[in-house]
């Protein structure tokens, strides 16, 4: 389930790197880092500080090699920025090439009105029109299946290589452009126009070309804009201040100063975050229709998950056979064996393997007995089978107790007692009569999902709370939410009670994640916070949701919280890193301004740098350096564990915080030994 | 060449830097006082972020102070910090 769409992101990691090259040079543009205002400010400094070299070779001032190596290294701190971007753009350029191949054109045959067929390339249907596409053939564009039922291959945009079903009416009916149908022929309503597809849009999202910045995201822009003020400010009124004591300051220190304090490190890398936080996502076979929805995702406070297929297996199953006092077990399992041979539902088929597993009756030859075979019917709510003159049902408790009542006879209260104690427990009791004479009681029994309750714990201790939404009654939701463990239920609900209850949430505040796939759940999912659809559902549920999971996994909601957590601690993690460096820049940088003039301001100079030009040299790498250093961080992701708020936070100030303050000091006196062995300064 | 601080150039200028200092500063503030107060009550949970507590002042505390000292470091070592330097070495004004 785990196979990512492109399997390009592991060959092309070196044509990655390479394009990366390319475009930090390409990015240098301008237009484009005026974007952002952090390497903006780095940019003008680096053209100053260049166009102030010029001008001094011009005009033999001498000391030219201090200031070539200050700027190429402010120029370094620009491109290893737009390098960390290109990077992370890198690896979903590579997969919205794959996708591109997969988008290429394809004959449709498209369904006049007169019911004659005219062919015509993919890119000319319409939304609304109606194509055939048989085995063979590629789905020319998205759309419902209207006739016909046919199993797709959709590898192509999910990687899953195992073939789905998708047949016209209910949760299914949906299909993409460029998927293979692999059998059978159906009729397809096209409902996009070129251009507008699925696979465009997802071309669109992974390549980062329709990437809007976030909330959290501009927030954070301001704060660091902030920032770069106030350095900006705390650096021009230095110049008027040494003036005054009689030790005016080159330009190149200057700046190196302001490049040194401005927030650099998380400003360089802030995009690559963004970008490779919905990266992670698509690894993961997720397609988020917005950032915004990734980092709502990292603040969800309560889950709505749905109980069938999410926290249950799909299905009830038969778990044991109740007989009446006068009746055997091996009776009663056969009688329901024989009443559910015709019976093709999962429920019905698990019945017949119980009886075959525990009392050894396997397919008998009915031929001879001329057996009539009743199908379930929601009128009568039972099936069965006539043969040999006996009437053998099988049926939800209050319809066997009517159709024997009919005959005179009761339900004895032995199976009474036993069809309350299964309901209250959780399960669905069955009962199975034979000649109207009631034999005995099924317990079928909702399976929960290995390992869910350890999720559940897991997302409480993340703090978010869990509730499971189910159609079942409150007795049986009550039993099985206890047994998976969530904190809450909503029995018998309906669309409108969901979305009521999302409301509800929301009034108080709080953000609401759910996933959905039928056209139901629409108005829901459109709702929720983050509102998670599955591939196979309906083009309603996938329009209305906020991210499409392409393997329709429910509970992968629990991995995009993670992810859009880590995305918002890595945000953090890194401009507390950034802001913790700025101390020992100053104390790198301060005393070597002022060494001419004050020696005795040597006493700041804690890290005992060589000579002032080195110092100032040391710290404009490092500066530049941590960037390209922290570039996989960024990439990666800070490592997210699941522990309270305040616990998480404590944890990363020691690290963020405390090592960024601790970090530069090592880092700048080591480039420091490192710069004068070199003779460089 | 050293100018008093006496003088009307000096006088009027850091008069002015003190008007903004003081006063303008009350103008951000403000703002932010307003937009925290109207942000909507988000009740507590494991996820909330405990804002009483020795955490949260080592936090506050250090974000002033490292932020507070960065801003006015270069001002306050030409100043005050080479004063005291000077002063040791027997040096006073």
């Amino acid at each position: 389930m785990t196979t990512t769409p492109a399997k390009a992101t592991a060959m092309t990691d070196r044509k990655i790197l390479r394009h990366a090259i390319i475009d930090s040079f390409w990015k240098l543009d301008p237009r484009l880092i005026v974007k952002n205002p952090v390497m903006f400010v780095v940019e003008v400094g680096a053209v100053i500080t260049l166009v102030v070299l010029v001008g001094n070779i011009v005009r033999h001032t001498g000391g030219y090699w201090f200031g070539l190596q200050i700027t190429l290294w402010l120029w370094f701190t620009v491109l290893f920025a737009n390098f960390a971007e290109a990077m992370a753009e890198g690896r979903g350029k590579a997969q919205a090439e794959t996708l591109r191949k997969a988008r290429a054109e394809t004959d449709a045959r498209k369904l006049r009105a007169d019911g004659t067929i005219e062919v015509l390339a993919s890119s000319k249907l319409r939304s609304g029109d109606l194509v055939l596409v048989a085995a063979g053939e590629f789905i020319p564009g998205d759309g419902e299946v209207t006739e016909g039922v046919a199993s797709v291959d959709e590898s192509a945009i999910t990687g899953e290589s195992a073939p789905v079903i998708r047949e016209s009416g209910g949760d299914r009916s949906a299909v993409t452009g460029g998927t293979k149908v692999l059998s059978d022929e159906i009729k397809v309503k096209i409902t996009s126009n070129p251009g507008e597809t699925f696979l465009d849009r997802m071309i669109g999202l992974v390549e980062g070309a329709s990437r809007q910045k976030t909330p959290n995201e501009i927030a954070l822009n301001i704060l660091l804009a902030g920032l770069t003020i106030i350095f900006l400010l705390a650096v021009v009124t230095l110049q008027p201040f040494a003036m005054y004591s009689g030790a005016p300051q080159s330009v190149f220190a200057l700046i190196s100063l302001l490049v040194c304090l401005i927030p650099t490190t998380i400003g360089g890398l802030l995009s690559a975050i963004g970008i490779a936080g919905m990266d992670r996502l698509i690894q993961r076979n997720v397609i988020a229709m917005s950032g915004r929805a990734v980092e709502a995702a990292g603040d969800v406070d309560v889950l709505l998950l749905d109980k069938t297929g999410t926290i249950t297996l799909g299905n009830r199953e038969a778990t044991a056979f109740h007989p009446c006092p006068s009746v055997t077990e091996g009776d009663l399992a056969s009688a329901a064996q024989l009443a559910s041979f015709a019976d093709e539902t999962p429920e019905g088929r698990s019945i017949v393997v119980l009886a075959k597993d525990k009392y050894g009756l396997r397919g008998r030859e009915l031929g001879p007995h001329n057996p009539t075979f009743i199908p379930f019917s929601a009128q009568t709510r039972m099936s069965g089978v006539d043969m040999d003159g006996k009437e053998i049902r099988k049926g939800a408790p209050e319809a066997i107790a009517r159709y024997v009542g009919e005959r005179g006879q009761v339900v004895p209260p032995e199976i009474q007692q036993q069809v309350e104690r299964i309901a209250k427990s959780g399960g669905t009791p069955l009962l199975v009569s034979q000649s109207f004479r009631v034999l005995g009681a099924i317990e079928l029994t909702d399976i929960v999902k290995g390992g869910m309750k350890e999720r559940f714990d897991h997302l409480r201790s993340m703090g978010i709370r869990t509730m499971m939404i189910t159609g079942d009654n409150p007795l049986t939701a009550a039993a099985i939410s206890r047994q998976a463990g969530v904190d809450d239920f909503l029995a018998e609900a309906k669309p409108e009670d969901k979305m009521a209850l999302i409301r509800n949430e929301q009034a108080k505040g709080k953000l609401v994640a759910m996933t959905g796939d039928g056209t139901n759940d629409a108005p829901a999912l459109a709702q929720a916070d983050v509102g998670v659809a599955m591939n196979t559902g309906t083009q309603a549920a996938k329009e209305a949701g906020n991210m499409v999971d392409l393997d329709s996994n429910p509970t992968k909601l629990i991995e995009i919280v993670e992810i859009g957590k880590q995305l918002l601690i890595t945000r953090g993690a890194l401009t507390t890193f950034s802001v913790a460096n700025d101390v020992a820049k100053y104390f790198a940088i301060i005393p070597a301004m002022f060494a001419g003039t004050f020696p005795l301001l040597g006493t700041l100079n804690i890290m005992k740098l060589r000579t002032p030009e080195s110092a100032i040299l040391s710290a404009v790498i490092f500066n530049a350096l941590i960037i390209i250093a922290l570039i996989p961080l960024a990439l990666r992701g800070v490592p997210y564990r699941p522990l309270g708020a305040a616990a998480l936070l404590r944890r990363n100030l020691v690290i963020y915080g405390l090592g960024g303050v601790v970090a530069p000091f090592l880092g700048i006196k080591l480039i420091d030994i490192f710069v004068t062995w070199l003779h460089l300064a | 060449m050293r100018v008093l601080a006496r003088s009307l150039w000096y006088n009027t200028t850091l008069g002015i830097a003190m008007l903004l200092g003081r006063f303008f500063m009350i103008i951000p503030i403000l703002a932010i006082a307003g937009n925290l107060a109207a942000k909507k009550h988000v009740p507590e949970s494991a996820g909330t972020f405990p804002v009483t507590g020795p955490l949260f002042t080592v936090l506050l505390v250090s974000v002033i102070l490292i932020v507070g000292a960065l801003t006015f470091f270069p001002a306050l070592s030409l100043g005050p910090i080479l004063e005291h330097l000077l002063m040791g070495a027997g040096k006073a004004f």
